[in-house]
């Protein structure tokens, strides 16, 4: 999974349905490591910066 | 070396509910260290602000004028065709919906009271992970401007919101659903003409799983907002906002500020309560799922989650069974409303255009004693089916 940086407001509801928790949002970036490309993290992201 | 600091509670993340948490343990006698990654608690806002008035007798602490930004005396419901539901001292004998929060004067006074208690806050310092030492002990590992800090605690309480990390560390899955969680963006916005109503629009096109709300701030700023459930459209919170501000009610309106979040309508935490942890609020989310509304619940779950944790170091006893009694307090205090509300949720979101402008339609015919969901629901259930299936247990 890509973010758009651009997009992204960190606002973590992204993180919160990573059914592995493998998005860590700090407060100045969002990290994503190990993704199995579910696609669950996409469709929660309410401004759509989410991307395969 | 890296920083170390010990503590008896450890309190992650300092919204409301980490706040208030913090705030009593301290005042239960306890050593209570709380850490936030924001600079600034309170800020940026991720909220609509909406509050009963309620919510200042559960913080027991004198309501400051600084923390409302509008009194808001009723609210308006609009259903998929647009049947206008005012429910205003018309129709409910005591109208009285609650204040418009301005939570960045909030949330950081909560923060401050803590600290005047006792409470030792670090800011801009980031739980990363945690593990429990042989001894017993919680060890946290943390950032702090750039650099490690360990945290040993005899106990920690989780209140680090929506998408908590402290849970899973330690053995209390937090994940959510995709069908269980409202996916929200916010526009602050002005010159788009207000009432003295929160308004919430209703709709399968206008927001799927959730509703569009207005809920003014001052004379003419408004939080704008939406929250859908992203298992329920391909399209995003971003995409049916915009097409809200399409419509005539949005004319004239100008930006003010943005803000996103995401906020979880699913039934508590089985377990919000482990070995030496307490989870409060979103983290444990109790939330009402039916409006989204977390604040309070996150101020009472707290407060329970801060004296137990306070009686735990006194009893120096932090096992599960001790502290399950937190999870007995916040049931008994708001659980048989969140379960109630979670039913009405998932009725909600079944509901078609048509049946949302029925039930709009049944409570223009009713008079309503207060604007107690409870008592909004009851009126409506009586007309819908479905509704009434669902709530058998609970209303008589
Ligand atoms: C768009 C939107 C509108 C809403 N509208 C309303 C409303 O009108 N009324 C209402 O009652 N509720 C509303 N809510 C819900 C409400 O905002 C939450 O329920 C409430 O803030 C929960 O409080 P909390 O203390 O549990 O968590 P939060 O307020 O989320 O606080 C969590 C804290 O933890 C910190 N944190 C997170 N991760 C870490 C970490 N790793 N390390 C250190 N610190 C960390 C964060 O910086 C934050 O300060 C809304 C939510 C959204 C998203
Ligand atoms: S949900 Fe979207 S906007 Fe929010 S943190 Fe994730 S990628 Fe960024
Ligand atoms: S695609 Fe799936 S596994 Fe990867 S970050 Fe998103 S939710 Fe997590």
């Amino acid at each position: 999974m890509n973010v758009n940086k651009e997009l992204c407001m960190l606002c973590q509801t992204c993180a919160a349905v990573c059914p592995t928790q493998n998005i860590e949002v700090t407060e100045a970036d969002i990290i994503i490591s190990e993704c199995n490309d579910c696609g669950i993290c996409a469709r929660a992201c309410p401004l759509g910066a989410l991307y395969e | 070396m890296s920083k170390k600091l010990t503590c008896d509670i450890l309190v992650v993340g300092m919204g409301p509910g980490g706040s208030t948490a913090a705030r009593y343990a301290v005042k239960g006698g306890a050593k209570v260290i709380a850490i936030d990654k924001r600079a600034e608690i309170g800020t940026p806002i991720q909220c609509a602000e909406g509050v009963s008035e309620s919510v200042f007798e559960k913080l027991e602490i004198e309501p400051n004028p600084r923390w409302i930004s509008r009194n808001v005396p009723y609210v308006r419901l609009v259903s998929p065709s647009g049947h206008v539901v005012d429910l205003n001292d018309e129709r409910v004998a005591k109208a009285k919906f609650g204040f418009v929060l301005d939570r960045k004067v909030f949330d950081k006074d909560l923060a401050t009271f803590a600290v005047i208690e006792g409470v030792e806050l670090h800011l801009k310092t980031r739980f990363v992970t945690g593990e429990r030492l042989e001894n017993g002990m919680m060890r946290v590992h943390a950032r702090q401007f750039g650099e490690d800090v360990t945290i040993d605690a005899k106990m920690i309480i989780a209140a680090d919101g929506v998408a908590s990390r402290v849970g899973p560390f330690f053995g209390i899955k937090t994940f959510i659903p995709l069908k269980h969680i409202e996916s929200c963006v916010q526009y602050e916005m002005t010159g788009m003409g207000l009432d003295d109503a929160i308004e919430m629009y209703f709709g399968k096109d206008v927001a799927p799983g959730g509703y569009v709300w207005i809920f003014p701030k001052s004379e003419d700023t408004a939080n704008v907002g939406i929250g859908i459930i992203p298992s329920l459209t391909d399209k995003n919170a971003k995409y049916y906002l915009d097409k809200f501000l399409e419509t005539p009610r949005m004319k004239g309106a100008r930006f003010v500020e943005l803000n996103a979040g995401g906020v979880p309508v699913s039934r508590p935490l089985k377990e919000t309560y482990g070995d030496s942890i307490l989870l409060v609020g979103d983290a444990a989310r109790v939330v009402n799922p039916l409006t989204g509304g977390g604040i309070t619940t996150a101020i009472v779950s707290g407060k329970y989650a801060g004296k137990i944790a306070a009686e735990a170091v006194s009893a120096n006893n932090f096992g599960k069974e001790y502290l399950m009694r937190y999870q007995e307090l916040w049931k008994d205090d708001f659980g048989k409303s969140l379960e109630l509300f979670f039913r009405a949720q998932e009725v909600l979101v079944s509901m078609s255009d048509k049946e949302l402008d029925d039930a709009a339609r049944s409570m223009l015919k009713c008079d309503f004693e207060t604007l107690n969901e409870v008592e909004l629901l009851k009126a409506v259930a009586k007309t819908n089916v479905k509704l009434l299936l669902k709530f058998k247990k609970f209303l008589n």
